[in-house]
C-alpha cells in the first residue's frame, strides 16, 4: 500500500519547495506566486524521485505539480524524450502542452503533442525533432508506436497520467497496457486526478513503484467557492428551463453538459435560433474544429459551449461562471469533473443541474457520494409561470433546429458523399457553422417566413431575444 | 506486402497530353505508317485510356516476362507514349531485392574504408558531408532564409573553357565560408572525392572523349578541357546554369553530371549501409543516432527531352556505375531503342541540319520515367521511385505521375529528398511544354504526405525542418538562356552553397551566316513593361507592318511568310487576319500533315499570299519553305541560327522581285536578339535612341 500523505503546514513559496530559479522565474511571470496544496505536497516528493498519486480538487494546480519537478529533473539531465504525459482528450493535451511550454519557457523545453485527427506525417516529424516531452492521447501514441519507424520510448524517464481514472477506465486499457510493454521498467510514474478509483489500485501495482499516495481532498470534493444548485421540473419543459437559465445569466459565460453529440448540436441550433451565441464541442466533429471552437469559446467570441463530456475534464478554461448540467451525468465522478470547470483557482463559480422527474435517481446517487445535499436554484424563484411563457418560442426554436438538422443530413446524403468520413458527423455542419452571417442569416429566414406582428410564433430569433428582456 | 505506389497509381486518368507529344507522336507515326488516311486521323483521336496498364494491373500476378510482352504488344499498335512501362513489380523480386540489401549492408560492415568521415562536419570533412551532412542542419537555418530571400552577391569572370561565369554566394555566407572556386578539379579522382569503384569505369568510359576531342589528348588530369572547370562547380555542389550545350559538347557534359551523380548516389548509399550496420551491432550505443538520409530514397532527378537522350543517359550511369548485373535491361532497350523494322534513319532527310539529325535521331517519344536503383553488383532498371536511387524522366512523362492539384490519383512524394536535379537539353523543354518543368520543380522537396516506410530516427533534420530545397543542387544544361530558364534559376534554385551561370562571352550572332541578298530591317518596339510586351507587339504590327504588306503593290503584298514564336501570339495574329480577310495560311504545331502540305503548295504556288509560321514547328519539322518572297519575324526565334535559316529561303523570283525581312522586337528580347546580331550590337539595339536597324 501507498505510505498516505496528509498536507502538512504548506510551505511559503516555490523556493521552499527546491525548485530551480529558472522555473521560479517561469511561475512568475505566469503569475503563480504561492504554490498550491497540491503542488506544495507533491513537488518535493517528485523530486525526489517517488512515483506519486496526486488527488486534488479540480482547478487546483495539479499540471504545474507534474509539469515542475519534471522540467527540472530535465534540466539536471536533458535528453529527448524524456517524458510522456497522457490525457484522455485531445482538447486536455494541447492544453497541458501549453502549460508545459510556458513553464519550461525559460529552460528550452520542446514539446509535442500527438492526438487523433491531426495528420500522422507532421506529427512524426515532430516526434523525430527530438522533443524532450510528448503529450498524447493513448490511441495515436499507440498508432505512432506501431507504425513511425524510428519512434520509440525506450529512453523515457517519465510518465504521466492525467485524468488517471479516465485513461485506466475500459475504453482506454488495451492501449495503457501496451505503452507500459514497450516504456521501460525503471522510469517515473505519476497519476493524477480529482477522482480516483479503485481501479487505481489494481494498476498502480503495474506501474507504479513504491509510490507515494498525495491528496489533498476527499474522494469526492469539490472546492468552496463553487455553489452546486439543482432545478427539478417535468420533462417536457427541458429547454424551456435551460432557455430560461441562459436567459438569467445573460452575459456570463457558461458550459452546458450534455448526454449525446447529437443532443449538443440540437441545442446549439435551437439556442442560436433563439439568438444566444452558442458554440458546441463534441466527438464526432473535425479536430481543427474541435479546436476551433474551444478557441471561440476561450477567447470570449461565444458565452456559451454545449459539449459532451469530452469537455469535462481538465479544460482549464478562465472565467467560467457557471456550468449546467442540462443531462444529469452517469456517474459522480463525471458530475465532479463537469462542475469542476468553474471555480477555478480560487474564483468563485456555481453549477445548476437539470433535474427531471426521470432523473431523481442518478441525480441522488451523485448527491449521496458527494455526502451532501444540494440546494435548489433560488433565481428560478416561485414564478415558474414565467418559464412557461417562453414555451411557444422555445418550441418554435426546437422544431427549426430540427428542420435544420435533417436537412443537413439530405445535403450530406444527396452531395457530401465522401466529404466528410465519419457518418457521424453528417448533422455537424449547421451546428458548427456559426460565424456571424449564418446565424443572422437563419433570423431573417425565420422573420420573412413568419407575417410581421404574428405574435411571434414564427419567428423564434428575435421573439427569443424579446424574451430575454 | 509490398508499397507499390507509383507502380499502380499511374497516370491513365490523365486526358491532355501535350500537343507537343501529339506532334512528336504524329511524327513517330508518319515514319511508321504509310497509309494516308490513318495518318490524318491521327492527331484527332483522342488519347486512348492507358489499356496495357489497366491490362497489366489485372495480370499483376503474372510472370514478368508474358506481362512484358503483352504490353510490348499493346504499346505497337496504339500508343507508343503510354506504355512507358511502370508495371508492379513482383514479390520475388522486392524479396530478393530485400537478400540482395542484407547482404550490402554486412559487405559495408565488413568493408574498412580508408575515405570514412563519419565525424561529420569535421575538419577534415569532405565538402559532400559539409553540405548534405546532418550537420548542416543548424546553419541551414539562416543561410537557407538568406537563400529564400535572394540575398545573393555576384562575381563575373571569365574562364578560358567555360567563358563568362556569373557565381552567386549568399551574402550571409561571408567570403570565408565560401572557398573561391578553384577553375580545376583536384588533378586525381581521388583527391576530388570520386569513391573508389568509379574511377576505373570513368577513365575507360570517358577514354572514348578523349580520342574524339584532341585538345584532350595531352590533358594531365582524367578530365577534357571543358569537363575540369564544370566537375568542379559540380563537385562543389554550387547550382549550375550552363548556357553553352551543343550537340557536340554533349556526350563530355553527359559524363560529367553522370559521373557527379552516381559519386553522390553510391556516398550516401554507402554510408547509410555503414551506419545500418552500426546500428545493429552489438555494442551500439542505446542512444545513437544517426541521421543520413531524407524521407524517401530518390535522390537524382535527370529530366532528358525524349527517350534517345533518356536512354544516352541510362547507358552513361551503366558504364559508369560498372555493375555487374542490369536488371530490365532487355526491355529498357526494346522500350527506349527504335524498332528495327521501322528504323528508318537512312531515310532522315539529309538535308535537315545536324542539329536537328542529333535531337531527332531514334526514339523521339516524349514520354518517359524510369526508376533506376543501385544495390552493390547491380542496377535495377524500371525500379518502384521509392526504391530507386536515380529517376531519369521526361517533364512530361514525370508530370503526368505527379497529377494536378485536385486529381484524386496523385503521387510527387518520391520526389521529396531529391537532392540533385539535372535538366538535360533544358533548351528543348521549352519547345515541348515549360509549364511541366515547373511543375516539377513546385513539387520537388515537399515534405511528404505519407512516411512511405521511412525511418524517422534516420531522417537528416534539415528534412525534418523542410529545408531540403535549400541542399538541392539544381544542374542545367541548355543551348541558350532565355527568360524561363532565368526565372527557374531565381525563383526555384535556392541552394546554400550558390549557384554559377555560365555563358558565351561573346555570340557573334546568327545573322552572320545570312547568305541571302536582304535588306533585313529590325524595329524596336517601343514597350514600357515586360508585361505589356505582348500587347504592344501586336498593336504595332497591325498599325505598322500589315498595311506595309498590304497597301504596297499587289506583287509586294504577296508571298509573305509571318514568323510567330509563340503558340499564343500566333493564334491572336491569325485570329486578326482572319477577320480582315487576308488570305493566310498556318503552319503550327498543330497543323497535320495533311493540311501542312496543302499549305506548303498553296504558299509556293502563290495561291494564299500569307503564311503564318510558329517556331515550334520548325523546330520539329524543318522544312524548307519554297516560294517566299517578304519574310516578317513578328518576334525572333529562341534559337538563334533559326533566323538565317529563315531568311536562307527568301527567293527572288524568276523575275527579280524584291525580297525583304523584317524584324519586330522589343528591349525584353535582349537574350534573343543577342543570338541573332551578336553580342557587339546588342546593347545599342536595345537601348540606343534609334529604333530601327537595317542590315543588308
Amino acid at each position: 500500500m501507498p505510505e498516505e500523505l496528509k498536507p502538512s503546514d504548506p510551505p511559503v513559496s516555490f523556493e521552499s519547495l527546491g525548485l530551480i530559479p529558472q522555473l521560479i522565474e517561469a511561475c512568475t511571470k505566469l503569475g503563480f506566486t504561492t504554490p498550491s496544496d497540491i503542488q506544495a505536497a507533491s513537488i518535493p516528493q517528485a523530486l525526489e524521485g517517488r512515483d506519486i498519486i496526486g488527488l486534488a480538487q479540480t482547478g487546483s494546480g495539479k499540471t504545474a505539480a507534474f509539469a515542475l519537478p519534471i522540467l527540472q529533473r530535465l534540466f539536471a539531465s536533458p535528453q529527448p524524450l524524456y517524458a510522456c504525459v497522457l490525457a484522455p482528450t485531445r482538447e486536455l493535451a494541447f492544453q497541458i502542452s501549453e502549460q508545459f511550454e510556458a513553464l519550461g519557457s525559460t529552460i528550452g523545453v520542446r514539446c509535442a503533442v500527438v492526438v487523433g485527427g491531426m495528420d500522422m506525417m507532421s506529427q512524426a516529424i515532430a516526434l523525430s525533432k527530438k522533443p524532450h516531452v510528448v503529450i498524447c492521447t493513448p490511441g495515436r501514441l499507440i498508432d505512432h508506436l506501431e507504425n513511425t519507424k524510428g519512434f520509440n520510448l525506450k529512453q523515457l524517464k517519465y510518465l504521466v497520467m492525467d485524468e488517471a481514472d479516465r485513461l485506466l477506465d475500459l475504453d482506454f486499457g488495451a492501449e495503457i497496457e501496451k505503452l507500459l510493454k514497450v516504456i521501460p521498467r525503471e522510469r517515473n510514474t505519476f497519476l493524477f486526478s480529482a477522482t480516483m478509483t479503485s481501479k487505481v489500485e489494481k494498476l498502480q501495482r503495474a506501474s507504479l513503484v513504491n509510490p507515494v499516495k498525495v491528496e489533498v481532498a476527499t474522494k469526492y470534493s469539490t472546492v468552496a467557492t463553487l455553489l452546486q444548485y439543482y432545478v427539478f421540473f417535468p420533462f417536457k419543459h427541458k429547454e424551456c428551463y435551460l432557455t430560461y437559465l441562459l436567459n438569467e445569466l445573460a452575459g456570463q459565460t457558461c458550459i452546458v453538459f450534455t448526454l449525446t453529440c447529437a443532443s449538443t448540436q440540437k441545442l446549439a441550433l435551437m439556442l442560436r435560433n433563439l439568438g444566444f451565441d452558442a458554440v458546441c464541442l463534441h466527438g464526432q466533429m473535425s479536430q481543427p474544429k474541435r479546436l476551433g471552437a474551444l478557441t471561440k469559446f476561450k477567447s470570449g467570441g461565444r458565452s456559451i459551449l454545449i459539449a459532451t463530456d469530452v469537455a469535462s475534464r481538465g479544460l482549464d478554461i478562465a472565467g467560467v461562471d457557471a456550468v449546467i448540467n442540462y443531462d444529469v451525468p452517469q456517474s459522480s465522478k463525471d458530475y465532479i469533473h463537469r462542475v469542476g470547470r468553474t471555480a477555478r483557482a480560487g474564483r468563485a463559480g456555481k453549477s445548476v443541474t437539470l433535474v427531471t422527474q426521470y432523473d431523481v435517481e442518478w441525480f441522488q446517487r451523485i448527491e449521496h457520494s458527494m455526502g451532501r445535499k444540494l440546494d435548489e436554484y433560488p433565481a428560478l424563484g416561485k414564478d415558474r409561470a414565467a418559464v412557461l411563457l417562453l414555451q411557444e418560442r422555445v418550441a418554435e426554436a426546437t422544431r427549426f433546429a430540427h428542420m435544420q438538422l435533417k436537412e443537413e443530413l439530405a445535403n450530406a446524403k444527396a452531395g457530401g458523399v465522401g466529404k466528410r468520413k465519419r457518418s457521424g458527423g453528417v448533422g455537424e455542419d449547421a451546428a458548427e457553422k456559426d460565424d456571424e452571417e449564418s446565424v443572422a442569416g437563419r433570423l431573417v429566414r425565420g422573420n420573412n417566413k413568419a407575417p410581421r406582428g404574428g405574435g411571434g410564433s414564427r419567428g423564434g430569433g428575435r421573439g427569443g431575444r424579446g424574451g430575454r428582456k | 506486402m509490398p508499397k507499390r505506389l507509383s507502380q499502380t497509381r499511374t497516370t491513365g486518368e490523365w486526358d491532355a497530353p501535350s500537343a507537343y507529344s501529339k506532334l512528336v507522336k504524329s511524327l513517330k507515326r508518319s515514319r511508321k505508317v504509310t497509309s494516308v488516311s490513318r495518318l490524318a486521323a491521327a492527331p484527332q483521336r483522342l488519347p486512348e485510356p492507358a489499356n496495357p496498364r489497366k491490362r497489366a494491373k489485372k495480370t499483376h500476378g503474372l510472370p514478368a516476362e508474358e506481362l512484358r510482352s503483352d504490353e510490348a504488344s499493346s504499346g505497337n499498335d496504339e500508343d507508343p507514349g503510354r506504355d512507358d512501362g511502370l508495371d508492379p513489380v513482383d514479390d520475388n523480386d522486392q524479396s530478393k531485392d530485400d537478400a540482395q540489401e542484407e547482404a550490402d549492408i554486412a559487405a559495408a560492415a565488413a568493408e574498412d574504408e580508408s575515405d570514412d568521415d563519419e565525424q561529420e562536419g569535421g575538419k577534415g570533412a569532405s565538402l559532400w558531408t559539409r553540405h548534405f551532412g546532418d550537420l548542416a542542419s543548424e546553419s541551414l537555418a539562416f543561410l537557407g532564409a538568406a537563400a529564400d530571400a535572394n540575398e545573393w552577391e555576384t562575381r563575373s569572370s571569365v574562364d578560358p573553357e567555360l567563358q563568362t561565369v556569373l557565381r552567386y554566394t549568399l551574402k550571409a555566407s561571408g567570403h570565408a565560408a565560401v572557398p573561391p572556386p578553384s577553375s580545376t578539379p583536384p588533378n586525381t579522382l581521388r583527391a576530388a572525392n570520386i569513391k573508389q569503384r568509379l574511377h576505373e569505369p570513368w577513365l575507360k568510359t570517358n577514354a572514348a572523349l578523349f580520342n574524339r576531342y584532341p585538345n584532350g589528348a595531352g590533358n594531365p588530369t582524367p578530365y577534357t578541357s571543358l569537363q575540369a572547370p564544370l566537375l568542379s562547380h559540380l563537385l562543389s555542389f554550387h547550382d549550375v546554369l550552363f548556357a553553352r550545350q551543343t550537340h557536340q559538347n554533349t556526350p563530355e557534359i553527359r559524363n560529367a553530371y553522370a559521373l557527379h551523380a552516381l559519386n553522390h548516389v553510391f556516398q550516401t548509399r554507402d554510408r547509410v549501409l555503414k551506419n545500418t550496420a552500426k546500428l545493429r551491432a552489438d555494442n551500439a550505443p542505446p542512444d545513437l543516432e544517426l541521421r543520413d538520409q531524407g524521407f524517401t530514397r530518390a535522390k537524382v532527378l535527370i529530366l532528358a527531352p525524349f527517350k534517345n537522350a533518356g536512354m544516352e543517359i541510362v547507358q552513361t550511369l551503366m558504364a559508369l556505375s560498372a555493375t555487374k548485373q542490369q536488371d530490365n535491361k532487355k526491355r529498357f532497350f526494346q522500350e527506349f531503342g527504335t524498332d528495327p523494322l521501322d528504323d528508318l534513319t537512312p531515310g532522315f532527310d539529309s538535308k535537315k541540319p545536324e542539329d536537328h539529325k542529333q535531337i531527332f535521331k531514334g526514339n523521339i517519344d516524349d514520354c518517359f520515367r524510369v526508376g533506376v536503383k543501385f544495390s552493390r553488383t547491380q542496377l535495377k532498371l524500371y525500379a518502384d521511385f521509392y526504391s530507386s536511387d536515380i529517376i531519369v524522366a521526361s517533364p512530361l512523362g514525370l508530370r503526368m505521375v505527379l497529377g494536378a492539384e485536385g486529381e484524386k490519383k496523385r503521387d510527387f512524394d518520391f520526389l521529396s529528398a531529391i537532392e540533385m536535379v539535372v535538366m538535360d537539353s533544358a533548351d528543348i523543354f521549352l519547345m515541348q511544354n515549360w509549364d511541366h518543368v515547373v511543375h516539377i520543380f513546385d513539387h520537388l522537396n515537399r515534405i511528404p504526405k505519407d512516411p512511405h516506410g521511412c525511418d524517422f530516427s534516420r531522417v537528416r533534420s534539415y528534412y525534418l525542418d523542410g529545408r531540403a530545397r535549400n541542399v538541392r543542387q539544381t544542374i542545367a544544361f541548355s543551348r541558350f538562356l532565355a527568360p524561363e530558364l532565368n526565372a527557374l534559376f531565381h525563383a526555384h534554385c535556392k541552394n546554400v552553397a550558390g549557384k554559377v551561370k555560365i555563358r558565351d562571352t561573346t555570340l557573334p550572332g546568327s545573322i552572320a551566316d545570312v547568305a541571302a541578298h536582304v535588306p533585313q530591317i529590325f524595329h524596336r518596339v517601343p514597350t514600357a513593361t515586360a508585361a505589356e510586351a505582348a500587347d504592344a507587339r501586336f498593336e504595332y504590327f497591325v498599325a505598322n507592318i500589315l498595311p506595309t504588306l498590304r497597301t504596297s503593290s499587289a506583287v509586294q503584298q504577296k508571298r509573305t511568310l509571318v514568323f510567330v514564336p509563340s503558340y499564343f501570339d500566333f493564334v491572336r495574329v491569325r485570329n486578326y487576319l482572319d477577320e480582315h480577310n487576308y488570305d493566310a495560311v498556318e503552319l503550327c504545331e498543330y497543323t497535320t500533315k495533311r493540311e501542312v502540305s496543302r499549305a506548303r503548295t498553296d504558299f509556293f504556288n502563290g495561291n494564299a499570299s500569307y503564311a503564318l509560321y510558329t517556331e515550334r514547328f520548325h523546330f520539329f519539322r524543318r522544312y524548307h519553305i519554297r516560294g517566299m518572297r517578304h519574310i516578317v519575324f513578328y518576334a525572333l526565334p529562341e534559337y538563334g541560327e533559326y533566323y538565317a535559316e529563315m531568311v536562307n529561303m527568301l527567293e527572288e523570283g524568276k523575275t527579280g522581285e524584291a525580297v525583304s525581312c523584317t524584324v519586330l522586337y522589343t528591349k525584353y528580347d535582349r537574350l534573343r536578339l543577342e543570338r541573332v546580331v551578336g553580342t557587339k550590337r546588342v546593347a545599342r539595339m536595345c537601348e540606343g535612341e534609334k529604333d530601327a536597324f537595317m542590315f543588308t
